[in-house]
């Protein structure tokens, strides 16, 4: 059972010390933990407590600073991110889709010792492996919605349903703020209490703030509960890193090491609403039902996105009254998202509340979101939506016809030109062969921080096959 | 804050805010309702609380369109912030 804060200082031995209790950390601690290690997992946030409240009290519970972080630069783009037990895999919609073959190539011909790092094989195999054990599924027919259902028949060809660990999943369309039926694998109700079982220690409430190093040795890590009490816990083997490209560069920066936290990258993503003819509310729907993934030479990714209602209205162009009467038509609002694998990079630096994320998307990353988002808005009207409301600066509020909707993608593309936000982080810190922070024994990072590049598709699968294939080397070590 | 929202969303009956809301986020949503006052002091004259409620909404309106993506970017926040607490 976790161990929800502590009211005296605490000191732990084990010989690894996970650092997160996400998808990453979680994956770690349950491969670990079963191959006979023993493990001490320290999460920041509280235990999961979802289905008590939708609204700003979810937010408040489950993500960091209650959705309110942003990027430092012209864009301000919003970092959405779990902290709670379980990290983002409570709060995602519980996509898992697999690394393309393509994108893992781009890594080797960037650097070939990627080749041996992650065979492709390897990760393969571990996907394979993790969506066993999370039980993943293609969405079905009767959770798909009325918006998912407009969403294939305006993308022939090209949209499909997305594969998610959600097998109890009963359509609530609440995945963002934590499943109420408890109908998703996220790792607090499968990784987390199958590594308990193994005997690993998993401690809620615990800020780490500095590892702890003897020369260019880690040896375990300091942290600090929300009580105030002390955790020292020190690591025989290693400390691994696991929680996310942003406070796991931060972690380091903030430990004395220098020169990471740059190359940091993340998926754009901006949204559209549309208001229909018919009620698109009516019956069961996942948050997530549909996607379309476009790769090549620009990877662009279209979902539907099923919202709670306060979430989505906040979407509704209009303030006062003309707001107001938009707000009395929520029955027949979808909202529908574009994003995109950015080749903007930004850097992680040390701010006084933590760490301070610079980023600014390219020109070129933003008329590939325009673009996609004109797409998107010419199927929203084939497939039946009186309006969209595109929400972008220099776009007519209201767009109601297909020219209209074309004339999206030639807008001057201006940094902050649209409500941004990002769930998905990649990068920040270069790694050896065994995925130890480089120039530092027994520092080891398991998380998206190692990767080179963004993924171009929902990240989580990709991150629990190489933590995976982290924890199968180390347990093997 | 009952006056913005209400300015935003009429009819909107303020609850109080979660507990569990961080209080960095507490102190970063009062800094960003006084510079709300300090823009309606220059724009109008006055804090935005002697303003009527047509002007309440005008400057809002005026800051969705102003070309600082911040001023954009608060009047969102307090929307989405209205929404969900309602």
């Amino acid at each position: 059972m976790t161990i929800d804060g502590a009211l005296r200082d605490i000191e732990e031995d084990a010989d690894f010390v996970i650092v997160g209790s996400g998808a990453s950390g979680a994956t770690c601690a349950r491969w670990l933990s079963a191959a006979g290690c023993s493990v001490v997992v320290l999460e920041e946030g509280a235990p999961a407590k979802v289905g008590k409240g939708d609204g700003l009290d979810a937010m408040s519970r489950l993500y960091r600073s209650a959705g309110a972080a942003m990027t430092v630069g012209k864009d301000r783009m919003a970092l959405l991110q779990g902290r709670c037990v379980g990290g983002s895999t409570v709060v995602a919609g519980g996509i898992q889709s697999g690394l393309p073959e393509a994108v893992w190539r781009e890594w080797v011909a960037r650097d070939a010792r990627w080749a041996q790092r992650l065979p492709w094989e390897a990760l393969e195999m571990a996907r394979e492996r993790m969506d066993a054990e999370l039980s993943v599924h293609k969405t079905p027919r009767e959770l798909w919605g009325e918006t998912g259902a407009a969403f294939f028949r305006a993308l022939p060809g090209q949209a499909s349903p997305t594969w998610r660990n959600t097998p109890g999943c009963q359509g609530s369309g609440r995945c963002l703020q934590g499943c109420p039926h408890r109908g998703k694998t996220s790792a607090d109700l499968s990784l987390l209490p199958q590594a308990e079982q193994y005997g690993a220690r998993i401690y809620a409430r615990c800020k780490v703030e500095r590892i702890l190093m003897e020369g260019h040795v880690a040896k375990g890590v300091r942290g600090r509960f929300e009580s105030g009490k002390l955790m020292t816990a020190r690591a025989r083997k290693a400390v691994i890193l696991a929680t996310s490209p942003i406070h796991t560069p931060w972690l380091l920066l903030q430990s004395g090491l220098r020169n990471v936290g740059q190359g940091w990258r993340c998926h754009p993503r901006a949204v559209l609403t549309g208001l229909f003819h018919k009620p698109v509310h009516t019956g069961p729907a996942a948050s997530l039902a549909m996607e379309s993934v476009v790769h090549g030479a620009a990877d662009v990714h279209l979902q539907t996105l099923e919202l709670p209602r306060s979430w989505a209205a906040s979407r509704v162009p209009g303030l006062g009254p003309a707001l107001a009467s938009r707000l009395e038509q929520m029955d027949h609002i979808a909202v529908w998202g574009s994003s995109v694998r950015a080749e903007a990079t930004g850097s992680i630096r040390r701010g006084p509340w933590g760490p301070r994320v610079h980023y600014e998307t390219l020109r070129k990353d933003r008329v590939l979101l325009l673009k996609s988002l004109a797409v998107l808005a010419e199927a929203m009207l084939q497939a039946g939506a009186m309006e969209v409301w595109p929400g972008i600066d220099g776009a007519p509020e209201v767009v109601t016809s297909v020219k209209q909707a074309r004339e999206l993608a030639l807008i001057d593309p201006a940094p902050g030109l649209t409500q941004l936000f990002a769930t998905d982080f990649f990068g920040g810190v270069a790694v050896d062969e065994r995925f130890q922070v480089e120039g530092v024994s027994g520092l080891v990072v398991a998380d998206a921080s190692l990767l080179p590049t963004s993924t171009g598709v929902s990240p989580m699968s990709t991150i629990m096959a190489v933590a995976t294939i982290v924890a199968e080397r180390w347990a093997a070590a | 804050m009952d006056l913005i929202f209400g300015a935003i969303v009429p009819g909107w009956k303020g609850k109080p805010l979660p507990r569990a809301l961080p209080r960095h986020v507490v102190l970063a949503l009062h800094l960003s309702l006084a510079v709300l006052d300090l823009l309606s002091l220059l724009r109008h004259g006055r804090t935005f609380s002697l303003l009527t409620a047509d002007a309440r909404v005008a400057v809002l309106q005026r800051m969705t369109r102003h070309r600082w993506a911040w001023q954009r970017h608060l009047v969102r926040w307090w929307k989405l912030l209205a929404l969900v607490t309602r």
